[in-house]
């Protein structure tokens, strides 16, 4: 046997950034430009960039294969490294993929931090129009996206329901030729759910994406109807949706209001009690009515991290008792962390998923690169509006907003971001630090979008790092979608 | 298991050549439709082993290639080709494709009919000299195998099964190899092809447009990868390039949307960094669909590196199961094959795999009262005491429902 020694060239490093997560001897994160990530220590850091690693050593070899360094006269690493980049940013292929139609701004609630800005009950002048509905239809098979993801949004689109069915009708007439496949989601409080409805969404395979912030208590409080019964009106919603359409086909997304954050164990709960198996705990945007009434609704982000420290805990806890409950985010995070994939959510993007992978069909016929674009212009922001439904795709993605996006949208390119080790799983929301800082590029410094992902992205990493086997498998399940039984072991750490 | 070679008296041969071997039943019923491709009369030879004396003569008659009695000293002289008294009566069945030349009176039997090792043998050849090499390369010219596999392709019997495609590294022979995938895709649709193949030379610019071209219906391509790093797969395949080569010849393979097994045989010299590789194959090559782990066979060069090589299965359960584990939770499926069912860690035993290959499957004297016999993939023919696991025992029938999940 002939021991082959590789020539005697020292190594090289390749791109990698690197956070310091505390002084523990695995203290040291780095991330490679493919995700792939490493704990060192100060001192082997040290070691690593002043090339005085010996070789032969584990470490050497992991950072030769995760794409730390690269010897030379050796492999070269780069077929990997363009694979991997080309798996992360492969969303960019596809083109819009979500598309947003908002049929009407009405809507039954008065919800003080509204999302979506709303118009009364009986308004008049806030509907999409027939016309309108029409050329969105033909702005969504102009995507080349072959997987398509077609959502109501108000105000409450039940509201708005014959508008609903002439764009499901003429998608699916339509997709007899393209053959992509197309998803239909309503997102409703399930308040003005009827037979009618449900036959509809039976007929055509809708899913309903809802709102339920917590127990009653919570939820008829961020939500007043006159009748003060949101809450038992969308668990009848819900109950009637399973009882039809099957258990999936209805989710439910939490709103966290500054009340909300003292009780990340009652809102879990009622997920549990309400059978749901996913959890998603956002914390309230900029946007909407939310804007105006900041004073007394919005928190500072630390407040929403310590609440989210605590639920993912005892989430953790849960589901170690056999109750199977992910959270959204989570999930979402780890898929960037822990898989060459992309995960397709367009806020976590980079380029920023506004208008390259969604794309909003406003009630007045104006198109806009994201739900929160729209927001703005019902705070008298215009400035984000691609342009005119009749206006062909191409037209509407060279439009100067995206230029200006764009130009802010990738950020492995923003100051703060560049640098930053947690820019391979993070994304850019140029459309956000506009909102706040009245500025697409923003400073990381000042920025919410930041701070929070700063703080769970590192939450994550600890976890991933020290966690025991149960919290590694509980969060590797939710990777996986599979149940926690079928987890015995958690395999390598990586 | 039955050899694939044996020795004949043959009369009448003038060339090399393949027959199909049939009996008279199935002659009658199907003729040459009995085979796969393109044959005629002339390429079958008539079983006359369980014929009474009266039909011999009468069938001996027939207008087909020849006849073939293993059994007999001698057949009437009809001047078509005979093939009598082999050493071994029983290598050559009914269905079977065999090889023969008038100079030499070996028979060799390439289609084994029902078998589930067949194997379109490509080459001696190869570019690497992996430590654990089974078959040893030889640097020789054996170009005629191509020849020889394109006529057994029509010869074969129709029908849906698996077929190897094998050396030696059968890539050396790119448009032999292309020319035979190319005629299978017209000839045997239906059967699953399954390349054995180091991948270093799929790195070559051009093989992935003409597999693309190609576009075989079924065919998945199993390339060994033996660590994440450059250096230890060299030193393992004996060949420095290598990695990088077989990385590029994956990349090719994925571009042309083939089937993509990785193999790892597990040494003292994979083992260590399994979990690592494991890892590596998921972030880089994600396309993969099947990730085999295999326990060493204890034969070829492999004897010569017995201490280079050999670890004791029992102490690598521990990066076995976490790479096995942390490729199921990603989706990517694993299986494990060629190890005793006693030395293994029980978390693994939905990846455990029963070898399916006619030569394994072996069991040895320790073995004797274990209830696992019908699950346990056993030992390879070649196996002797020094390639043997301290943890080698029999297993109670509660000890098997631990693998199994069904309690006795
Ligand atoms: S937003 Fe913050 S956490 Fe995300 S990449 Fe930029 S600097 Fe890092
Ligand atoms: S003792 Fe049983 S389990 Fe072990 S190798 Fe023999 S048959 Fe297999």
């Amino acid at each position: 046997m002939t021991v082959l020694l590789a020539t005697d060239a020292t190594y090289r490093l390749l791109p990698f950034r690197f956070m310091r997560l505390d002084e523990s001897d695995r203290g040291l994160l780095l991330t490679a430009e493919t995700g792939e990530y490493l704990f060192l220590s100060e001192a082997q850091l040290d070691q690593l960039v002043n090339r005085r690693l010996p070789r032969h050593t584990p470490l050497y070899k992991d950072l030769l294969a995760r794409h730390f360094i690269y010897e030379i006269d050796g492999h070269d690493p780069l077929p990997e490294m363009a694979a991997q980049y080309r798996s992360r940013k492969s969303f960019l292929f596809g083109g819009p993929a979500l598309h947003l139609f908002v049929v009407t701004l009405r809507c039954n609630h008065t919800c003080q931090y509204c999302q979506v800005s709303r118009a009364p009950l009986g308004g008049s002048g806030h509907d999409l129009s027939a016309e309108h509905a029409r050329h969105a239809v033909d702005r969504l098979f102009e995507s080349p996206s072959p997987v398509l993801t077609v959502e109501f949004q108000g105000g409450e689109p039940l509201l708005a329901f014959d508008r609903v069915r002439q764009i499901v009708e003429a998608v699916q007439a339509r997709n007899s030729e393209e053959r992509r496949s197309i998803r239909f989601v309503i997102s409703s409080t399930l308040h003005h759910l009827d037979e009618q409805v449900l036959d509809f969404a039976q007929e055509h395979d809708i899913h309903f994406s809802t709102s339920l912030d917590g127990p009653a208590f919570l939820h008829d409080a961020n939500r007043p109807t006159p009748e003060r019964d949101a809450h038992a009106r969308t668990l009848d919603g819900i109950r009637r949706v399973r009882e039809r359409l099957g258990h999936e086909a209805v989710s439910a997304l939490t709103t966290l209001a500054a009340r909300s954050l003292e009780y990340p164990e009652a809102i879990i709960d009622e997920y549990v009690e309400q059978q749901f198996d996913s959890i998603s705990l956002r914390p309230l945007s900029p946007y909407g009515f939310a804007h105006s009434s900041r004073q007394r609704l919005d928190y500072p982000m630390a407040r929403y991290v310590a609440f989210y420290k605590q639920a993912l805990a005892y989430l953790i806890t849960l589901n170690g008792q056999g109750i199977r409950l992910s959270e959204g985010y989570a999930s979402l995070l780890l898929t960037h962390i822990l898989t060459p994939f992309a995960s397709g959510y367009v806020d976590l993007r980079s380029p920023a998923g506004a208008g390259i992978g969604a794309l909003v069909y406003n009630y007045d016929g104006g198109v806009y690169p994201s739900d929160e674009a729209r927001m703005l212009l019902e705070m008298g922001e215009a400035g984000l509006r691609l342009g005119s439904v009749e206006q062909p795709l191409e037209t509407l993605l060279r439009s100067p907003v995206m230029g200006l996006l764009l130009s802010a949208g990738i950020a492995e390119g923003l100051p703060g971001c560049a640098d930053c080790a947690f820019v391979p799983y993070c994304g850019a929301d140029p459309i956000e630090h506009y909102a706040r800082q009245s500025d697409p590029v923003g400073h990381r410094a000042f920025s919410a979008f930041c701070q929070k992902n700063m703080a769970l992205l590192q939450h994550l990493f600890r976890l991933l790092r020290d966690g025991d086997d149960l919290t590694q498998r509980v969060l590797l399940s939710w990777l996986a979608r599979r149940r926690l039984a079928d987890l015995p072991v958690p395999g390598y750490r990586g | 298991m039955l050899a694939l070679n044996t020795r004949f008296a043959s009369r009448n041969l003038t060339t090399p050549r393949l027959f199909k071997v049939l009996a008279p039943a199935e002659l009658i019923a199907r003729g040459p439709a009995a085979c796969a491709g393109a044959a005629d009369f002339d390429d079958i030879l008539l079983w006359l082993g369980d014929s009474p004396a009266a039909q011999r003569a009468q069938m001996s008659t027939l207008a087909v290639g020849g006849f073939i009695d293993p059994r007999q000293d001698d057949l009437p002289d009809t001047g078509r080709v005979q093939l009598t008294r082999a050493d071994d009566p029983e290598v050559v069945q009914p269905g079977d494709v065999i090889a023969v030349s008038p100079d030499t009176p070996a028979v060799r039997v390439l289609y084994r009919r029902g078998a589930n090792s067949n194997l379109l043998f490509m080459t001696d050849r190869c570019n690497s000299l992996c430590l654990m090499c089974s078959q040893p390369p030889r640097d020789v010219d054996d170009r005629w195998h191509i020849e020889e596999n394109l006529c057994l392709l029509d010869l074969v019997d129709p029908g849906e099964e698996h077929l190897g495609i094998s050396g030696g590294e059968p890539t050396l022979y790119r448009a032999g190899l292309l020319a035979i995938l190319d005629k299978a895709r017209q000839v045997i649709p239906e059967k699953h092809l399954h390349i054995l193949s180091n991948g270093r030379a799929l790195a070559d610019p051009g093989w992935g447009a003409e597999l693309a071209r190609v576009n075989h219906p079924g065919c998945t391509w199993g390339i060994p990868l033996y660590a994440d790093n450059a250096a230890d797969h060299d030193h393992v395949v004996q060949a420095s390039g290598a990695f990088s080569e077989t990385l590029r010849g994956l990349y090719a393979l994925a571009r042309a949307e083939q089937s993509v097994e990785i193999r790892v045989v597990l040494s003292r010299l994979t083992v260590p960094r399994l979990p690592q590789l494991a890892h590596f194959i998921f972030r880089n090559l994600p396309f993969v669909r099947h990730v085999a782990f295999m326990g060493l066979e204890s034969t070829g060069l492999a004897r010569k590196h017995h201490e280079a090589l050999w670890i004791d299965p029992l102490d690598y359960q521990a990066p076995l199961g976490e790479a096995c584990h942390f490729l199921d939770i990603r989706g990517m499926a694993s299986s494990l094959y060629n190890l005793p069912l006693c030395v293994l860690e029980p978390s693994l035993a939905p990846f455990y795999r029963r070898s399916i290959s006619d030569w394994k499957n072996r069991f040895i004297d320790t073995c004797q009262g274990c209830a696992a016999t019908t699950a346990c993939g056993g030992f390879f023919k070649s196996h002797s005491p020094r390639w043997e696991s301290r943890g080698i025992r029999p297993l109670k029938a509660a000890e098997l429902a631990r693998y199994t999940g069904v309690s006795p």
